[in-house]
């Protein structure tokens, strides 16, 4: 049966516990020759995923979309935290992430509470999609959006020098334009 | 009632089959145990899996007939803390001199050598941001906390069987993400 399975597929079933024991050990037997092999390229990216992870989440990497109070416990925590709270305006100017900094928060002061979710679409002037961040997450008392960023993220996203941002709120499954704004990125 | 009954009569009637004689033996000696454990360990994650193990021991001996002297139980167990204190000290002494002598041989494979990559982090916590939080909270519980399958679904409040589907699918989306360059690079 596990031979049936794709290589990547098998070894998520493996990790939550689907296969046998028998498939397992079976698993085992291959998986251990195949990396000692320099072969087993899926468990090497599922590890990088896990360990990059266990980094990224006490610096909030996984907030997308943060809170005052979650800020402040990173600056407690003593991470060199550079918080922008540009004005609100239809074309905000983002300062260049300083070279000691090491999370980068911008503050959209913006009240994204009461939908079911949150995203932002990033599109670049000419309306090409960059990205989208989804299920954005925002301060519980003011429902403003603190968007957590590790420094070399926020570097390379700044090549995109100038970005168009609409904040989309899905509630009872119709979506709202929350706001649309520009960024000017500094370098 | 077993609470009234003394340490000997607790052991014979443990080894009887009956559990309430049990559960009153765990609770007097648990006490005892954790103090003997937090006076050695650090963390309370160590101190409760010490006196776990510890109460385990005993009860699989009460079960087997093994205490010749019941009413020295409290000395048995004792014997039963320090054998295992002995054996995790013989353990970490072990671990120690491992390190000394091997330890360089991992410094490649630690979560500060993945780390050093800063653009693999840039790159992880791009790609998390444009998954869904329900995504991103199972590869936090999965991957990051390392959670068992079951109480990954639990904590999802979803079945087992449905928190495999989505570790499929949004370890795919993750790897096909992580497989092209970052949105923010394009020209």
């Amino acid at each position: 049966m596990s031979q049936s399975r794709e290589p990547f597929s098998e070894l998520v079933d493996y990790e939550s516990g689907e296969l046998s024991a028998a498939e397992a050990a079976e698993l085992e037997e291959r998986l251990f020759a195949a990396a000692a092999a320099g072969q087993a390229a899926d468990a090497a990216f599922v590890d990088k995923i896990s360990l990059i992870g266990q980094y990224l989440l006490p610096r909030g990497g996984f907030d997308i979309g943060s809170s005052r109070a979650r800020v402040d416990a990173l600056i407690a925590a003593g991470l060199r935290v550079q918080l922008v709270d540009p004005e609100p305006a239809e074309i905000v100017e983002i300062p260049a992430v300083a070279d000691d900094t090491e999370i980068f928060v911008t503050l959209l002061r913006m009240d994204v509470r009461g939908y079911d979710s949150v995203d932002a679409v990033i599109q670049k002037p000419d309306g090409t999609e960059l990205k989208t961040f989804r299920d954005i997450g925002c301060d519980p008392e003011t429902g403003y959006v603190y968007a957590v960023c590790e420094a070399p993220l926020a570097r390379i996203s700044a090549k995109q020098r100038h970005v168009v941002t609409r904040v989309i709120g899905t509630r009872d499954g119709v979506e709202h334009t929350l706001g649309v704004f520009q960024s000017l990125m500094g370098r | 009632m077993t609470d009234l009954l003394s340490a000997a009569d607790l052991v014979s009637s443990a080894r009887q089959g009956e559990r309430h004689a049990e559960e009153t033996l765990c609770r007097r000696l648990a006490p005892v145990v954790r103090a003997f454990a937090r006076r050695r360990l650090r963390g309370v994650d160590a101190v409760e899996e010490f006196a776990q193990d510890a109460l385990l021991l005993m009860v699989e001996a009460l079960r087997e007939g093994r205490i010749e002297q019941p009413e020295r139980i409290g000395g048995f167990v004792l014997g039963i803390c320090r054998n295992l204190a002995f054996e995790r000290a013989r353990q970490q002494e072990r671990r120690k001199a491992l390190w000394e002598q091997y330890g360089s041989a991992l410094e490649s494979v630690s979560v500060h050598a993945e780390v050093r990559d800063t653009y693999d982090v840039a790159h992880l916590e791009d790609c998390l941001s444009q998954l869904s939080k329900r995504s991103r909270d199972l590869l936090r519980l999965g991957y990051v906390e390392a959670l068992p399958h079951d109480e990954v679904a639990a904590q999802l409040s979803v079945s087992p069987a449905n928190a495999r589907v989505m570790r499929h699918r949004t370890l795919a989306s993750l790897r096909e993400c992580m497989s092209k360059r970052m949105s923010w690079e394009a020209a």
